[in-house]
């Protein structure tokens, strides 16, 4: 199979990784355009690029601790050094002032756990209330409540349930199965492979947009 | 009483004359029926060497990924230019080709033999390079091979025109030496509509094309040899190629032909 077909520059219905896979399992490979492996590869390569992804974001956030940490540090010296002046001076400088986070947040703490109990008696009557309410089948499942107000979720069986459906594990096992058996079926048309005119090598238009 | 009235402030500029810009090439007078013929065949988007008709090595070419046309003109002196479908439009509604232009590539002016003038600018489109013309040349060097031709007459194409040239249809079409077959989906599922129709051609096998594409081709051919790939045909000014589809595991039968 030397000739070239579909195209003389490129495939009319794409050159992306899955196109090239779903033409190979309808038996309409073009080996002159598409790769036996080419969903493989591009698997692979964009595993990769996506640890390299992730890779780059830790790395600037280990860049931007480190500048954390070194003002810190700096803010620390600074604060000694505040100390010290206080001690001969007797000059309390603004550095020196604390944020008091622990007294902000045991403050806090209290203000919330004075609203518990009426949260709770809240909830409990919202809960009673729509119980009696409700239409048959419907359940109260869960609520909840913030400062202003209640939520409650109700919930019923559906009258029509889903149909089963294969997990994705027993769907990936029947695909697997169809790609090699098209691997195996038309594995050795891709070792003969036509070259398509090479006018992609020609420069694009600098002019064009991109 | 009337005044009278008199215009003393004349707005208007007086148009400023437009510069001609390179130099000056005769137009041999089949150049414009060459773009003519070639404009049907050009795809309507896609890169840029195949929406227009391209003049390579003083050859007009419609370069599509799926049919690649040429057409000799008489001898050419303009070096290498893509001409738009837009442009070949507006040349075609002067109705008399034009004798001559002046050309620096991006800015073409167009000369009647009656004096009337048409400039045009393509902004977007570059000048095709010597590699675009050995790409052209190299389709034919490599693909041609012409041994014996399928006639395609006039009462032949309206007959395929009106067999195959639906929108409902599906993209491709098949042949297979005695008949032409066609297809369509109304649900999108399976083929609710095949029909199988004569079509003698010295294809051997069933070949499957581009519905387009084939009915481009046979809009322009003469003399089609099918028994060859891609397809080869013949037209009155010059060659073509026709690139087919790979075959399907999902063919049409074309078994009965009881119509």
């Amino acid at each position: 199979m030397t000739e070239i077909r579909d195209g003389f520059f490129q495939h009319p219905s794409g050159n992306a990784p899955n196109d090239q896979m779903e033409r190979l399992l309808n038996g309409e490979h073009n080996p002159a355009f598409d790769d036996l492996f080419s969903t493989t590869i591009s698997e692979v390569d964009g595993d990769i690029r996506e640890v390299e992804r992730a890779r780059k974001k830790l790395l600037s956030q280990l860049v931007n601790l480190r500048k954390t940490l070194l003002s810190l540090r700096a803010n620390r010296d600074e604060i000694k050094q505040a100390v010290q002046t206080f001690e001969e001076t007797g000059e309390i400088a603004p550095v020196l002032l604390p944020a008091c986070n622990a007294m902000v947040a045991k403050e806090q703490a209290a203000l919330r756990k004075a609203d518990a109990p009426l949260k709770v008696t809240e909830i409990d009557s919202a809960k009673t209330a729509l119980t009696k309410e409700l239409p048959d089948e419907w359940d109260v499942a869960d609520a909840t409540a913030d400062d202003e107000f209640v939520y409650v979720t109700v919930k019923r069986r559906r009258t029509s349930a889903a149909a089963e459906r294969p997990s994705s594990d027993e769907s990936r096992v029947r695909i697997i199965e169809r790609v090699q058996q098209a691997f195996e079926t038309y594995g050795r048309d891709f070792l003969d492979r036509a070259q398509p005119l090479p006018l992609m090598a020609i420069p694009a238009n600098p002019r064009a947009s991109p | 009483m009337l005044q009278t009235l008199t215009n003393t402030r004349p707005y208007a500029q007086p148009l400023s004359p437009i510069k001609v810009k390179g130099d000056s090439y005769a137009l041999p007078a089949d150049f414009m029926s060459g773009l003519t013929f070639l404009r049907p065949l050009l795809s309507r988007r896609g890169n840029w060497f195949d929406t227009h008709v391209n003049l390579l090595g003083g050859k007009l070419y419609a370069v599509t990924n799926q049919l690649i046309v040429e057409y000799t003109p008489d001898s050419v002196e303009l070096p290498n230019r893509l001409f738009s479908s837009k442009m070949i439009r507006t040349l075609e509604a002067f109705q008399t080709p034009p004798r001559e232009v002046f050309s620096d590539g991006i800015e073409f002016h167009f000369r009647w033999d009656d004096g009337q003038e048409l400039s045009m600018r393509q902004l977007h489109s570059p000048l095709p390079g010597s590699n675009h013309q050995r790409v052209a040349e190299e389709s034919f060097s490599r693909f041609w091979s012409f041994n014996e031709g399928t006639k395609i007459t006039a009462e032949t194409r309206r007959y395929l025109r009106k067999l195959i040239n639906h929108k409902k249809l599906a993209a491709d079409i098949f042949i297979n030496g005695q008949s032409i077959a066609s297809r369509m989906s109304s649900n999108g599922n399976n083929w609710t509509l095949e029909s199988t129709d004569p079509f003698p051609t010295n294809a051997t096998r069933i070949m499957r094309f581009d519905r387009q594409a084939f009915l481009n081709m046979i809009g322009v051919a003469d003399e089609v040899d099918f028994s060859v790939s891609p397809v080869c045909f013949r037209h009155a000014h010059g060659r073509g190629l026709l690139i087919e589809r790979t075959s399907t595991l999902d063919n049409p039968d074309f078994g009965s032909l009881d119509d």
